[in-house]
């Protein structure tokens, strides 16, 4: 079970010490999806705070980029959006090392679409929308958005370019 | 409710909203289609204003309040939730009383107050306050309404007349006015104008019409470029030419036609091979709008590819009033086969943007109507 | 003969007190550093360059019977906190904090290492270090205690959740992800080299 973690107090002559170490993930709130770096489109001045095995382990307010560096200890945090330091929304927050599935499987097409932004739908067992379900609206939605906003044919068809692209934009 | 993530990568965009249209089912006038095709807003023509917005656009004739519906894709619920404008001269939001919070349907009133000229406009929803943090936008287009004059030809082909009334289509004008007022036009239908043809021959005086009641056509395959015989629009070209009206939309109803529901020239059509639209009787009133979108300067059709033979099948062309079949096949994927307006029902979206040719073809069919509408006898 | 000390960067009352073995009141109230009180006012806010007179130790005297036992106890020795921050293995170095230990603060400066070296009450519970960088305020709760030894599965765990790995995996698929990161033998139990590797990572 998941608490804090215990710090051993040292005797004064000690050389020992301990490590408290965070991982991070990037969480971008934005108006609108895509990684294209370009457009004003960052949700700014979002204030929030961080909350882990029950203890608050950040606060902040988003800056210029959107961004939050947000910490997950113990496998999963929750980000709380604050609207005058009251809590309005919540996410919960997991990471995953694994590396992303191949582009031109459709599970890797929407953890692609899904680190975008884009908004496919909240099905597949993370809630998040990431499956190997086919026909979905939410998906041939995001698709046809994703085709749309980088200037491929927005006929729903993932091809060649499309996978390509989506690889581009994702990074991996 | 929580919204569940599983970064991976280390890195996760979270994009909260987006907006649809408010209703489902048959076109409804104070709830426009919205074109929430992609987030890129494409270009905008000069006389338009241009928001920082990211997101959908919607048309709104000037004067008109509309309803449209903000969709909670990766936010809470809960959330609360508060609409603004950013230039209430331009555009203003009526309903919900204060901005918000914004009611568990989503659904937010935004009135077209003035067509300025250039004068950029969004509305912004918030979170928390009037002064919380942008999360998403709608950027809104207001047009001042134009009247623009129609006359219905009533047309008998060799004894057998088109089975519709002077009065039947007064609904029809209706129902279309309905789909075209987010584009600030109106059809103005005169009932009493209403004009009365009856054709045996062709304009040489000597060939009969092919099949009574019917206008017979022979187009060479489906793209309008219209290039070389064999095709023959020779029957289409005999009836646009009856008695037109002059500073009128010419309109022919016959029974039937046997390639199409409806055939429309514009009027960069110089006469005598003259311009106007032919409807049959099974063209629906969804499909007369889509002729006077022909007429008004938007030739292409929403399917036409970039790469010629390969046309969508995809849930945005099925609801575009310019996709070429109405009704359409089913294909068995439910998001195709209703995409909001009914069972195989083509949708009436005229597109408000206009996205580069390499995504859409032919695209931004508000802007091309609109300029048309100018000048449109 | 007193010594006097000169106060370096991250330096307290308490910390050099814990240096000289003397109690942190007996340096701060003595009547030869009267001024310096008087002018800093918070003991565990001095400048670098600021002269602590350090008093001698002195005897006590305890009468007592020979020939019978006498217990003696020690007034609570101060303990050591020796924490090293990271952040997504990257040290949180010579960022300013303000560390908190059952109710008291304490400011300071991480070192290049990002290593928060405070000398703490022996029988503090638990406590929470504040770095906060223009917007955005990290906080960092911790309990303190003891930690099992190595070769233990909790002595492990330990370890490793502070490493930042999650503990709610099942302990050989944990102690795998650490071999795997480590660049070890991924044998999925608490080898002689893994314990080592997690010797050196952890700091014990």
């Amino acid at each position: 079970m998941s608490d804090l973690e215990t710090i051993a107090r040292q005797a004064i002559n000690s050389v020992l010490h301990n490590v408290l170490n965070t991982r991070t993930v990037d969480l971008f709130f934005q108006r609108s999806p895509g990684n294209d770096n370009g457009a004003d489109r960052t949700i700014v001045g979002l204030q929030y705070q961080v909350r882990a095995q029950g203890f608050v382990i950040q606060r902040g307010v988003t800056g210029n980029d959107g961004k939050i560096n947000m910490p997950i200890r113990g496998g999963v945090s929750t980000l709380e959006l604050l609207h005058n330091g009251s809590r309005v929304a919540d996410y919960e927050v997991r990471a995953s090392t694994a590396a992303l599935a191949p582009v031109a499987n459709l599970s890797g097409q929407k953890q692609r679409l899904r680190l975008l932004g884009y908004q496919i739908g909240h099905g597949g067992p993370d809630g998040n929308g990431v499956d190997n379900t086919a026909n979905v609206m939410e998906f041939e939605r995001s698709v046809l958005d994703f085709q749309s906003d980088e200037s491929l044919y927005d006929d729903a068809v993932i091809n060649a370019a499309t996978q390509n692209q989506m690889t581009t934009r994702a990074g991996a | 409710m929580t919204v569940k993530v599983r970064v991976r990568h280390d890195r996760q965009i979270i994009c909260p909203l987006r907006f649809t249209r408010a209703v489902t089912g048959p076109p409804v006038i104070d709830a426009p289609d919205v074109d929430d095709r992609g987030f890129a807003m494409g270009a905008r023509p000069g006389t338009w204003g241009s928001s920082p917005a990211r997101g959908a656009m919607v048309g709104i004739t000037e004067g008109d309040t509309v309803r449209v519906k903000l969709l909670r894709e990766d936010i809470d619920a809960t959330a609360p939730l508060f609409a603004t404008s950013t230039d209430t001269q331009c555009a203003e939001v009526m309903a919900p009383a204060g901005g918000g919070p914004i009611p568990n349907d989503g659904i937010v009133s935004v009135k077209g107050v003035r067509d300025y000229a250039s004068r950029p406009v969004c509305i912004q929803i918030r979170l928390g306050s009037m002064t919380g943090p942008v999360l998403g936008e709608l950027e809104p287009h207001i047009f001042q309404l134009r009247h623009l004059r129609v006359v219905a030809h009533l047309v008998t082909i060799r004894g057998v007349a088109t089975a519709r009334t002077a009065q039947s289509l007064v609904t029809t004008f209706q129902n279309i006015n309905t789909i075209w007022r987010p584009l600030g036009i109106e059809f103005v239908y005169d009932a009493a104008r209403t004009r009365t043809e009856n054709l045996t021959v062709l304009r040489d005086g000597v060939t009969p019409f092919a099949v009574a009641g019917q206008m017979t056509t022979t187009m060479n395959n489906s793209t309008p470029g219209h290039t070389n015989s064999p095709q023959d629009w020779r029957e289409f070209s005999t009836i646009i030419n009856t008695r037109p009206v002059a500073n009128h939309i010419n309109v022919y109803f016959v029974q039937a036609a046997n390639e199409v529901f409806g055939l429309t020239f514009d009027n960069t059509n110089a006469r005598p091979n003259g311009y106007g639209i032919v409807c049959a009787d099974n063209a629906t009133d969804n499909s007369v709008a889509h002729e006077l979108c022909h007429y008004l300067d938007n030739p292409a059709h929403g399917q036409d590819a970039v790469a010629p033979g390969a046309a969508h099948q995809d849930m945005w062309a099925r609801r575009r009033l310019m996709w070429t079949p109405s009704p359409y096949t089913a294909t068995g994927i439910a998001h195709r086969d209703d995409v909001g307006y009914g069972p195989t029902t083509r949708g009436a979206l005229i597109t408000v943007k206009d996205l580069p040719a390499a995504v859409s073809g032919t695209d931004g069919e508000t802007p091309r109507a609109r300029r048309r509408s100018l000048n449109p006898y | 003969m007193a010594t006097e000390h000169k106060v370096k960067q991250g330096e307290c009352i308490s910390s050099i007190a814990a240096q000289y073995g003397l109690f942190p009141e007996t340096i701060w109230d003595d009547p030869a550093n009267a001024d310096l009180k008087e002018q800093r006012a918070d003991p565990n806010v001095l400048s670098p360059g600021d002269v602590v007179v350090i008093p001698d130790k002195r005897a006590k005297e305890e009468t007592g019977g020979t020939e019978q036992r006498h217990r003696f106890r020690r007034k609570g020795v101060p303990a050591m906190l020796r924490l090293q921050i990271k952040r997504d293995d990257q040290p949180r170095a010579n960022v300013p904090f303000v560390l908190t230990v059952d109710g008291t603060s304490t400011n300071g400066t991480t070192d290049g290492d990002g290593m928060v070296e405070v000398p703490i009450p022996p029988g503090a519970r638990q406590g929470e270090l504040k770095i906060t960088e223009g917007d955005v305020e990290e906080i960092y709760p911790f309990r303190l205690g003891t930690l099992d030894p190595l070769d233990s599965e909790e002595g492990v765990r330990g370890r490793l959740r502070g490493l930042g790995y999650d503990d709610s995996l099942e302990f050989a698929d944990l102690v795998r992800e650490f071999q795997h990161r480590e660049g070890l033998d991924p044998t999925s139990h608490i080898d002689e080299p893994t314990k080592a590797k997690l010797r050196e990572v952890f700091g014990q």
